[in-house]
């Protein structure tokens, strides 16, 4: 039998009773010091969870309660009963740091491969299963922005477009994913030379790009990677992903407290670069292989890419925060 | 709210009032959890919720309000919270779906976003007076339970009609707003039959409000000096370079004019409104006294943030808990006669749904 005392309120005021409650072997719970003796059978006394140390709660079916402070006489009578909850084991993981370390352990690993793999096949899964007409309203007023904060008109011959275009007609021509496959030329300005797809299948080009290259199979190759992005429908995914991402990062952390978001932010950003960096090999891969089924020598895109550093620079920022691989690492033979 | 049986009030006044008098004692609030075990708590439960694909979220809730109601003491006995998993759990689900069904209507139909934004300016005082319904009735104190007396129109006056004159008074009637929250909240709430009071003025948040906003003056000062200090451009598109020199001497008076200013303002703000609106709390015959005070609560910020981002958010639990603890153990109650004399209600149960649907669309009192 376990003896122990308790606080009891019979539900209707709430004065207290200091009473003794006892669990007998034969399942009755008895409680004493409230007025004449109360018998209860244990299987219709609710007894709340135990969660750390604090006090728990006997619940009857007359609507009476009994607080205990102390826990170790009900679990030691609950055990002797068999009448331990299920959830009781949650709270044996809960009461020794070991598990609670190891439950850290484990959720950083699940919450990492969920970002790392999970999420970015999902994401893949979810937008090769949109409509090409998803593509077209995330980008549909990009280019209009753009034009009116950062470009100018190109001052490229009409026949040096034409040129240019043909090249990426026949890039494209066989490309039956609902894209509208457009090359579009700007004066880049402020970006100078660059080139980038819009979702919907406009790939501008800027007039310094143009200029910097040394034949149109460079700037070909500069074309099949932005197309690469298109058919690897890269904004929506890096959209999903990101948004995922962040979601997760917010329901780990909990709440949206100031900390909390400084601290979802930061893994946030580096997995971002990550995935930006994925999908720039991605595009990389398409290059290459539109190169060889062109038969236009490889070294064309590397020669390219090289040149744009020399010009402009590598990034200062490290490797793991950057947006595109190392130019070294992108130039295959 | 249900009948409630006449006989008890009066039964309850009597007993209450006369002896208010004879004997008046001061009940300090304590709060005995420690950051230490609620870590292992919460970090368990993390761990199943992520594994089970957040179904397990609505245990780990139950789990996370009976620690911290069950650390909270009064008088000799704790608090208790009741609300049940499978309860929130379908709350939660009802919540996701309505987020879901909106958002993938307004994807497809933008015309239905005007629609949305009406659906949630008028859905607000329902699910505000839904949630705090369900979060009062499954909180209880000595096997009584707390309620929430449901006034959808007074909900609708302060939550439509005041809120949305904010804007054309620039933010004039803003304190008087909060002012009407903390009274709806407060008043409409009873534990059993007993119903709480409440005895602030409009003016102490005009003076609150009037005081947090000096904090602010150097933060706007230092938003300024920051755009002003942004690369221009001038009419030929180029850049003119950004000074170095500027730029690190930017990030001292970044840190000095919003960080500090930031903290400050919120640790006085949840101070002093915590300290007026709890302060001004009657409880039947009895007084809830706060008397926080701005530089501990500070220190509490400072170091609970600071010490977040360093672990990389594992010092949550613990943050939780130093926050809890300075709140509830600055509390008191005023007792007049005892505290023996609560009579329970008769009442219902509620749903879930608005308060986890509260939780989704970040609605809530605000308190």
């Amino acid at each position: 039998m376990t003896w122990t005392r308790g606080r009891f309120f019979d539900g209707r005021s709430s004065t207290p009773h200091d009473v003794e409650v006892q669990i007998g072997i034969d399942g009755v719970v008895r409680v004493t010091g409230a007025g004449p003796p109360r018998d209860y059978w244990l299987a219709e006394v609710e007894i709340s969870e135990r969660i750390g140390n604090t006090p728990r709660m006997l619940r009857f079916p007359d609507g009476s309660a009994c607080e205990v402070a102390d826990n170790e006489p009900i679990d030691a009578a609950l055990e002797q009963l068999d009448a331990v909850s299920p959830q009781h084991r949650v709270h044996r993981l809960e009461s020794r740091w070991r598990y609670a370390l190891l439950a850290g352990v484990a959720v950083v690993v699940v919450a990492w491969a969920t970002i790392q793999f999970g999420i970015p096949a999902a994401a893949r899964h979810v937008a090769m299963a949109m409509p090409a007409a998803t593509d077209h309203a995330l980008g549909r007023q990009s280019l209009e922005l753009l034009d009116s904060t950062m470009f100018e008109g190109t001052e490229l011959t009409e026949e040096r477009q034409a040129a240019l275009r043909e090249r990426f007609a026949s890039m494209t021509r066989d490309l039956e994913d609902g894209h509208d496959y457009r090359l579009e030329f700007r004066r880049g300005g402020e970006i100078g030379a660059n080139a980038f797809a819009l979702p919907s299948g406009i790939v501008v080009m800027t007039d310094e790009l143009v200029e910097l290259a040394q034949s149109d199979d460079e700037l070909a190759a500069v074309l099949a990677h932005e197309v690469g992005h298109v058919v690897h429908r890269h904004s929506l995914r890096m959209l999903l992903q990101n948004s995922a991402t962040s979601i997760l990062m917010l329901a780990l952390v909990g709440d949206i407290s100031s900390a909390s978001v400084l601290v979802a932010s930061v893994p946030t950003v580096l997995v971002q670069a990550k995935h930006s960096r994925q999908f720039e090999a991605e595009a990389d891969d398409y290059a290459y292989a539109w190169l060889d089924r062109a038969g236009i020598d490889r070294r064309n895109f590397g020669a390219i890419l090289e040149r744009l550093e020399e010009k402009y620079g590598g990034e200062d920022v490290p490797s793991w925060l950057s947006s595109h691989p190392p130019t070294a690492q992108r130039m295959r033979d | 709210m249900s009948a409630t049986p006449s006989q008890a009030i009066s039964d309850h006044t009597l007993n209450a009032q006369p002896s208010a008098a004879a004997s008046t004692r001061i009940e300090p609030f304590q709060f005995t959890g420690t950051g230490g075990e609620y870590f292992r708590i919460w970090i368990v439960n993390l761990l199943l919720t992520v594994l089970t694909l957040g179904i397990y979220s609505a245990w780990a809730k139950v789990r996370r309000m009976r620690y911290f109601y069950g650390s909270t003491r009064l008088a000799g006995s704790a608090f208790e919270y009741h609300g049940r998993p499978l309860q929130i759990l379908k709350g939660r689900l009802i919540a996701v779906g309505v987020v879901v069904v909106l958002s993938v209507l307004t994807t497809i139909w933008p015309l239905t976003n005007v629609l949305f934004v009406l659906l949630i300016l008028f859905g607000t005082p329902w699910i505000i007076v839904k949630a705090r319904t369900f979060h009062m009735r499954v909180s209880s104190y000595r096997n009584i339970r707390f309620n929430f007396r449901q006034e959808y129109g007074e909900a609708a006056r302060i939550f439509i009609g005041l809120a949305l004159l904010i804007t054309p008074t620039l933010g004039l009637i803003y304190p008087y707003w909060s002012f009407r929250r903390y009274q709806f909240a407060i008043t409409n709430t009873s534990f059993g039959t007993t119903p709480f009071g409440f005895t602030a003025r409009p003016g102490e948040y005009y003076r609150i409000y009037f005081l947090a906003l000096l904090f602010w003056i150097p933060v706007l000062w230092g938003i300024f000096l920051l755009v002003g200090s942004f690369p221009q451009m001038d009419d030929s598109g180029a850049e003119t370079p950004p000074d170095p020199g500027k730029l690190a001497s930017l990030v001292p008076v970044l840190l000095l004019s919003i960080v500090i200013p930031y903290f400050l303002a919120t640790a006085y703000l949840h101070k002093s409104l915590g300290n007026v609106s709890f302060g001004s709390t009657l409880v039947g015959p009895h007084r809830l006294l706060s008397n926080m005070e701005l530089w501990p609560l500070l220190k509490i910020y400072v170091v609970n943030t600071l010490l977040i981002v360093l672990t990389l958010g594992l010092f949550l639990p613990w943050a939780h808990v130093r926050v809890a603890r300075y709140r509830l153990e600055s509390l008191s109650l005023e007792v007049h006669g005892g505290l023996d004399s609560f009579v329970a209600d008769q009442q219902n149960q509620v749903a879930a749904a608005g308060e986890e649907l509260g939780d989704f669309l970040d609605v809530d009192l605000g308190l």
